[in-house]
């Protein structure tokens, strides 16, 4: 009797909890990001322990970004006016932030104009880069605070040098070294980082942000757009078999898929406000001056 | 430039003179080793003889002490003493020693007086030190005490090895005897260097096994052997680690560092001399080597290293003397001629005394070092001329003293010294200019040749190594001439005669009555001479002109040597025949490359290769059969090789004659005459050349004769000739293989079907595509019955392989076919004929017939099958496939067809396969009703109905099969119909109702298919529920409402297996701990899906605490294994993420470095207490699982204990301000003593213990040096002070240590 008295409770519960889950009109996305993401952070965690020995110098780092950046620079088609101004006013708001960095590097930032890249990225030794898709998706200076902030803690931290450093210090940063790495494509450092690593940068980005004058809603605004967009970007399998080929062909790529679920982080960033008393202010306008000339650049 | 050729030239010179002389320092060695084993062996023998003497010593011994009745009284004991150890060490010794019989009567007595032994002290008090203490005070050998120190002790043989030969038996009898009643300390053996007592211990046993004691453990009594200590005891035992890292260790460090410091200073005390020092430090050490080595030479047994010391010291004075003025750094005069005229005085005072000792090696030291002085200073010829008589010396001394390899020196030097000088004069070779000295050169160098060759051939050998240090000599002097003389040059068109001449003058040498005395030499001269009369043919000749010459004087050579019986000629003939027939076969290379890309018939080349293949032929297969006595070992191998090579020959002579479609006959029918000559010589390498010629023949048939460029609609005329005529060859081949053995049963095979597949190929070329199969199906029917009517195997199993070629053929071309009859009329027709010939496709008593007739059955069956698949609609075929396997198994039920089950399994399975990949997919309807639903639940009904229709194997588990594969589709139902994030809770809860129901019909496979559903709801959440995002509104996380109530069904089957009713399911193997891991596992994930990334850590450590409780208030050792691992996991997690992996700018508070990791470490020994109440359980009932086992569960103590440790520890080092490391570490090190004297737990006061090392050890090695004053001296104090506190903490557990030791 004790048995069919709680095989019945076990089936209500558990009952009650499929009701429940399927009553609820959710689109969850099927995918090995679980398992994908306790891979990377375990294997992020045991390679960072060498990190603590291979530390490499300031200089060297700002050696190393600059050739990086040198390569990925000369890419660019030539800017029209529009963006040559876009990337200025990122400048400025960016070295705006950087002020209140920890590390005293060589902060420059730089707008890749690509509408299809909604992403961003930094470079060891200083150089953010930002793409125009994502551009076009900040709606406020205090977003492109965030953005820029989120992005600069990754070199404040040590994120993106950590890529190379080992290498690095292994062949004391010599110049066939530099180049070597310089050879690193760029869709290496747009894959983003460890789940914990953007926590980190998500968190101490809006702090210098914030430090730097900007509104702490920008941040939350843009999270919660980009939680949005994740919901239309992610595709849902309608079959079993769909699942298995989207898990099997899920990459590493991509912005959402290498960053923490937008909704994780818009709950980060809610309670870093709580905790450190974030004050709101009204945002910044999102605001680009530039001329046309008669030559129309 | 030239200091390069110098230095290479002295290095060619020196490394074959050090080569000899390290050959004949090696045969002094192996002289040296010889007496020092003789040496030993004298010893051990009188070794042997000492202990006889000591054994008849004791026993007298004995004996007189038995009759003063001294020995029946016990000595006094004293009295902290333990009775027991007296006992066991007596026992021991019984053990130890078992006496020879004629002994056994009179050793009692003396052993039964046995001193009590302590023990404890003798701990550190290796026993053959205290017994070789003991004797050296001459106490009696027979002194049982430190016989009585058992394990380590064994090496009783010691008293054996002391210097007992120096006891007096008689006189001294009273004076050993007063130890044994006063037995000494055991202390005082510490003084005993433990190296002697190593050494003589083996020395001793190594007696006692001669004079027949025997020292092994296992000749003891069973009864009487001492409990076999672990590892650890006896490292416990050995090294009292506790006391030594507390007491003496640091002290020592200080003492290393002053070494060091000492050694720091003589390094730099060496560094300002000037080049007349260095000069005289040289001098000096020459003058110390020399001395030192003319003072050992004096004593026999340091003669060798005396020769060394000469030879060394004399090669030390002569650099010095050198490097005055040649080295730079050393250089303090600056005549040459004066330098020149000390290096001869030096050299010339060398040979007069190293003469003196008859030494080979210090005389050739000699000649090295005057080759070497005339090397450096000839400028003229007259340093030529010393070089002359310098090799006519040593061709002397050779001659006189037996020193042949100093001739071998001789020759290297006289020849390596005239290059040298050649190369001074011309450095780029002297490259055909003529030069003044040419004549007096070429004289010197034949004066060379001629004196060296004198004496190889006059000389008198004794000993076969003699013999072969001359050859080699001989060979040298042949070699050295003709190199140094190709580098002066003048005239190459005179090579010819140059290179005829000397072997001639060699061959000469070879048949002179002197030479022949000697075999070898006379063999080596006649070798030497015919090779360089061969040699020279092609300086003066060319082309096929070469192989002509060569091809006629190795004819006449071997039938020279035939005739006159003359091995030598013989076996130079077929040599020389060989290499003409390499030479033939590197030059028909060009017909390989010219039959790349023409076809143009080459006759003459033809001619002369076929007619060097008849005569290869008529050697191996006439000219061998006619002598065969003469033909035996190495030359039967060659002329097997003449054999290969006329093969080779004839290949490609039909090959430059016969081209095109036609060289595949010509050489099909070489492979005939091949076999042919095999079947009436039975010269089985005919066969293995028939074999490759085969190979040879098959592959031109397909590449050339089947024109493969060109297919139907096009015809060939030649391949139609020529492909059915290779073809026949090949049959007619296999008649002429019919033999018993194996390699020819193997061939005839291959030809057989090399025969089979060109007619194939040719149906395939000349054949529409779409009757190809039609056509090889009629040769597969031919070829079966043939096979059966004549009884050949090959045939059948041809017929067969054409049978898989139809099927591919079918399946390639026919489905696809647009015209409706060349797609059913193939497929029927095969099918057809595949049912017709299933009983009739092998041999009648063919093993495998049985499963021939199924295969072609299957084939037909498998035809229908794939034709319906073709043709039937996509949706509708799952249902059609499964109605046929429902049709076939009814029909075996009533006609008892045998395949017929098995055939409906495959389609049944075909059907599952075609609704997992299509029909579960697709959303289309039909009449409004979900298409998926109705084929899938069709098939779901015919597969249980098979289950219970078909025919089955008589295992139970076969049948549910099909309820296994009914219970996935089902499954697969409800993941294809539920939300993603439902599919874990409603798989868990169909896994839920699968196991109540197994576990209420007691089907166990049920009950299976409901641990597969848990499992892949265990699964699931790892791709859905885990990352699944609160929606906006949502007050729990979606994590903990879905997964933890699949927690909750794991744990609650858990439960339900632990009941006495549930029974093992897979042997002795249940799934129950696997499904109490699934719901643990499943907190842990949601624990590091949903706790902040700092805090896993402390999460996890928590439930690790949660976890042992759950193991001790219900005793579940499960519980417990998921408690240690989880205990790894912590500190995976916290030493990667935590301490190495968090951020690099610390912030403290409760997401800082410390709190959590401090937290984590609290909850883990929090559990320690509960954890050794448990260890009591374990004392009565023991660990049986393997993970248990190798979880160390009965020691989980230590995983509680060092999980926390490693965490502290390493936080410290990572974290910590780096002044504050090393006071942190003092005092957790101290606490861990502490805590380890609370729980009396010895590993961890080690641990402590080794962390104090470390302390000190970084002090010594970091602290000091890098810390800043204020931290250097906080953590000097400090650490000093918990240093201190170690020693009062053992000074007030002392006995509780002692204890626990």
């Amino acid at each position: 009797m004790k048995h069919v008295l709680a095989l019945v409770a076990v089936l209500l519960v558990t009952g009650s909890a499929l009701y429940f889950a399927q009553h609820k009109k959710r689109q969850d996305a099927v995918n090995a990001n679980a398992v994908v993401d306790m891979a990377a952070d375990w294997q992020r965690d045991v390679t960072r322990v060498p990190m603590q020995f291979t530390r490499i110098s300031d200089e060297q780092e700002t050696q190393i970004g600059d050739e990086l950046a040198r390569r990925y620079v000369l890419v660019q088609p030539e800017q029209s006016a529009e963006t040559r101004a876009t990337g200025q006013y990122v400048d400025e708001v960016g070295k705006r932030v950087a002020l209140h960095a920890k590390r005293r590097l060589n902060y420059r930032f730089h707008l890749i104009a690509d509408a299809n890249l909604i992403n961003a990225f930094a470079l060891p030794g200083g150089h953010i880069f930002i793409g125009q898709g994502l551009m076009d998706q900040i709606t406020s200076e205090d977003e492109l605070a965030f953005v820029l902030g989120h992005e600069l803690e990754h070199i404040d931290h040590y994120h993106a040098v950590e890529r190379v450093q080992i290498e690095a210090r292994l062949k004391s940063a010599s110049l066939d070294v530099v180049a070597a790495i310089a050879d690193i494509p760029m869709s290496l450092w747009q894959a983003g980082y460890s789940k914990d690593q953007e926590f980190e940068a998500d968190r101490e980005g809006l702090r210098i942000s914030v430090a730097a004058g900007y509104s702490p809603r920008g941040a939350v605004n843009l999270t919660q757009r980009l939680t949005k967009l994740r919901r239309e970007y992610v595709m849902h399998a309608a079959t079993p078999a769909d699942e298995l080929s989207q898990v099997a062909i899920d990459g590493l790529t991509g912005y959402f898929r290498s960053h923490p679920l937008p909704a994780e982080r818009l709950q980060q960033i809610n309670e870093v406000i709580a905790l450190d008393h974030l004050k709101d202010k009204s945002l910044t306008k999102f605001h680009v001056e530039y001329e046309v000339t008669s030559g129309g650049k | 430039m030239e200091l390069i050729v110098a230095l290479v030239g002295g290095v060619l010179v020196t490394v074959p003179i050090a080569a000899l002389m390290a050959l004949i320092r090696t045969g002094n060695l192996r002289k040296l080793f010889d007496y020092n084993s003789q040496q030993f062996r004298d010893r051990l023998t009188d070794l042997t003889g000492e202990v006889a003497h000591l054994k008849r010593q004791l026993a007298e011994l004995s004996l007189r002490l038995d009759q003063q009745g001294i020995a029946a009284s016990p000595a006094p004991l004293p009295k902290e003493e333990p009775k027991a150890a007296t006992v066991a060490a007596a026992a021991s010794l019984q053990s130890a020693i078992p006496l020879p019989v004629p002994h056994k009567e009179s050793a009692p007595p003396a052993f039964a007086v046995h001193p009590p032994v302590n023990l404890q002290a003798e701990v550190s008090a290796p026993a053959p030190s205290v017994f070789l203490k003991q004797s050296g005070q001459n106490q009696p050998p027979s002194s049982p005490k430190p016989l009585v120190n058992t394990d380590h002790l064994m090496p009783i043989a010691a008293p054996v090895a002391s210097p007992v030969s120096e006891v007096k038996p008689e006189p001294q009898a009273k004076k050993l005897m007063e130890p044994a009643m006063n037995p000494p300390q055991p202390t005082a053996s510490t003084s005993m260097p433990g190296g002697t007592a190593e050494r003589i211990p083996s020395l001793a046993d190594e007696a006692l096994k001669t004079s027949g004691w025997s020292t092994s453990r296992s000749t003891a009594a069973p009864d009487s052997t001492p409990p076999r200590k672990s590892f650890a005891e006896r490292l416990r035992g050995t090294l009292p680690l506790e006391e030594l890292l507390g007491g003496n260790l640091f002290a020592k460090i200080g003492i290393i560092l002053i070494v060091l410091g000492l050694a720091y200073w003589a390094k730099t005390a060496i560094i300002s001399m000037g080049p007349g020092a260095r000069v005289a430090l040289l001098y000096a050490a020459g003058g110390i080597l020399l001395g030192g080595g003319i003072w050992l030479e004096g004593r026999e047994r340091y003669k060798i290293i005396g020769h060394g010391g000469i030879g060394g010291g004399w090669a030390t004075l002569f650099f010095a003397t050198y490097a005055m003025h040649n080295v730079r750094a050393l250089t303090v005069i600056s005549s040459n001629p004066l330098d020149c005229i000390l290096m001869f005085a030096v050299a010339i005072a060398m040979v007069a005394h190293t003469l003196r000792y008859k030494s080979q090696l210090v005389t050739g030291l000699a000649f090295l070092l005057a080759f070497f002085t005339i090397a450096l200073s000839q400028d003229s010829v007259y340093a030529l001329a010393a070089g002359v008589i310098l090799a006519a010396g040593i061709v002397a001394i050779a001659l006189r003293m037996g020193w042949y390899e100093l001739e071998v020196f001789g020759i290297l030097a006289s020849f390596g010294n005239h290059f040298y000088w050649l190369y001074k004069q011309f450095p780029g070779g002297v490259a055909g200019h003529a030069f003044p000295q040419f004549w007096p050169s070429a004289i010197i160098l034949i004066f060379y040749w001629a004196i060296f060759r004198v004496s190889y051939v006059a000389r008198r050998i004794s000993a076969p190594r003699d013999e072969k240090i001359s050859t080699i000599a001989a060979l040298l002097n042949t070699m050295l001439l003709g190199a140094v003389m190709k580098f002066q040059s003048t005239r190459p068109e005179l090579a010819f005669y140059a290179i005829l001449a000397i072997g001639v003058a060699e061959f000469i040498f070879g048949q002179m009555p002197i030479t022949r005395r000697r075999r070898p030499a006379f063999v080596l001269l006649t070798v030497i001479g015919t090779l360089l009369i061969f040699a020279s043919v092609p300086f003066k000749f060319s082309g096929n002109s070469i192989a002509l010459f060569w091809m006629i004087t190795a004819e006449a050579l071997l039938v020279a040597g035939i005739v006159q019986a003359e091995v030598v000629f013989r076996r130079l003939g077929l040599l020389a025949g060989l290499a003409t027939g390499l030479l033939v076969l590197y030059e028909a290379w060009d017909i390989v490359v010219l039959r790349q890309h023409s076809d143009l018939p080459r006759i003459q080349d033809g001619i002369l290769l076929l007619t060097c293949g008849a005569l290869f032929y008529l050697n191996a297969l006439f000219i061998r059969r006619k002598w065969k006595l003469l033909f035996v070992g190495f030359d039967g191998t060659t002329v097997t090789i003449h054999s290969y090579i006329g093969c080779a020959t004839a290949f490609l002579g039909l090959w430059s004659i016969f081209t095109g479609d036609w060289t595949a006959i010509a050489w099909a029918a070489l492979m005939l005459g091949a076999i042919l000559g095999k079947r009436y010589l039975d010269d089985r390498h005919l066969l293995a050349q028939a074999c490759a010629l085969f190979f040879t023949v098959w592959f031109s048939a397909v590449a050339v004769n089947g024109h493969l460029s060109d297919a139907y609609p096009h015809h060939i005329t030649m391949r139609l000739i020529t492909l059915p005529i290779i073809a026949i060859l090949f049959y007619v081949s296999a008649w002429a293989l019919t033999a018993a053995d194996q390699l020819r049963q193997s061939l005839r095979s291959l030809a057989l079907w090399a025969a089979v597949s060109l007619f194939a190929l040719l149906a395939w070329f000349e054949v529409a595509p779409a009757w190809v199969a039609l056509v090889w199906m009629a040769l597969a029917v031919a070829f079966s019955l043939v096979a059966r009517s004549i009884k050949q195997q090959d045939l059948a199993y041809q017929s067969h392989v054409l049978v898989v070629g139809v099927a591919v053929q079918l399946f390639a071309v026919n489905l696809y076919a647009q015209n409706t009859p060349e797609r059913y009329l193939p497929f029927f027709g095969c099918a057809a004929a595949l049912y017709a010939i299933s009983r009739f496709c092998t041999l009648q008593d063919a093993a495998y017939r049985r499963p021939a007739a199924w295969l072609h059955t299957w084939a037909a069956t498998a035809l229908i099958a794939a034709l319906a698949w073709k043709e039937s609609p996509q949706l509708w075929l799952t249902a059609i496939w499964a109605a046929f396997a429902l049709s076939l198994a009814v029909i075996d039920r009533i006609f008892d067809v045998e395949e017929f089950p098995f055939q409906a399994h495959t389609l049944a399975l075909l059907a599952v396969l075609r609704a997992v990949t299509l029909n579960l997919y697709t959303q289309d309807q039909w009449r409004g009703v979900d298409l998926r639903l109705i084929t899938v639940s069709i098939l779901v009904a015919v597969l249980y109905a098979l289950a219970r229709w078909v025919r089955m194997p008589e295992s139970i588990h076969a049948r549910h099969a099909y309820t296994w594969v009914a219970s996935v589709l089902a499954a697969w139902l409800m993941w294809s119909e539920l939300q993603p994030i439902s599919v874990a809770i409603g798989l868990a809860l169909f896994g839920l109702v699968l196991f109540e129901l197994g576990t209420w019909w007691q089907q166990r496979q049920i009950r299976f298919q409901a641990y597969t559903a848990l499992t892949a709801a265990f699964a699931r959440i790892f791709f859905v529920n885990l990352t699944a995002a609160v929606l906006p509104g949502e007050l729990i996380s979606p994590r903990i409402y879905t997964v933890l109530p699949i927690a909750l069904i794991f744990f609650f089957i858990w439960a339900q297996l632990q009941s006495d009713k549930a029974k093992p399911e897979i042997g002795s193997w249940s799934p129950r701990d696997l499904i109490a891991y699934f719901g643990t596992a499943c907190i842990v994930a949601v624990l590091y899906f949903q706790m902040p990334v700092e805090r896993i850590v402390g999460a996890w450590a928590a439930l690790a605490l949660v976890l042992v409780i759950a193991a001790w208030a219900l005793n579940k050792e499960v519980f417990l294994q998921q408690a240690v691992l989880l205990v790894l996991g912590v500190v995976g997690r916290g030493v990667t993420h935590n301490i190495f992996g968090g951020s690099y700018f610390s912030v403290d508070g409760w997401r800082g470095n410390f709190a959590v990791l401090s937290i984590a470490s609290a909850l883990l020994l929090v559990a320690l207490p509960i954890i050794f109440r448990m260890r009591k359980r374990f004392a009565e009932h023991p660990i049986e699982s393997r993970l248990g086992r190798c979880l160390a569960l009965t020691h989980t103590e230590q995983w509680f204990f060092f999980a926390p440790a490693v965490l502290i520890t390493l936080m410290i080092a990572v974290k910590m301000n780096a002044g504050m490391v090393t006071l942190s570490w003092g005092v957790e090190g101290v606490l861990m003593i502490a805590l380890g004297f609370l729980v009396s737990q010895r590993s961890y006061r080690i641990t402590g213990l080794l962390l104090l090392l470390i302390c000190v050890g970084k002090i010594a090695c970091f602290d000091f040096w890098r810390l800043s004053e204020t931290d250097r001296y906080i953590t000097f104090i400090v650490v000093g002070a918990a240093m201190v506190s170690v020693p009062i903490l053992y000074g007030r557990y002392r006995e509780t240590v002692r204890r626990l030791l």
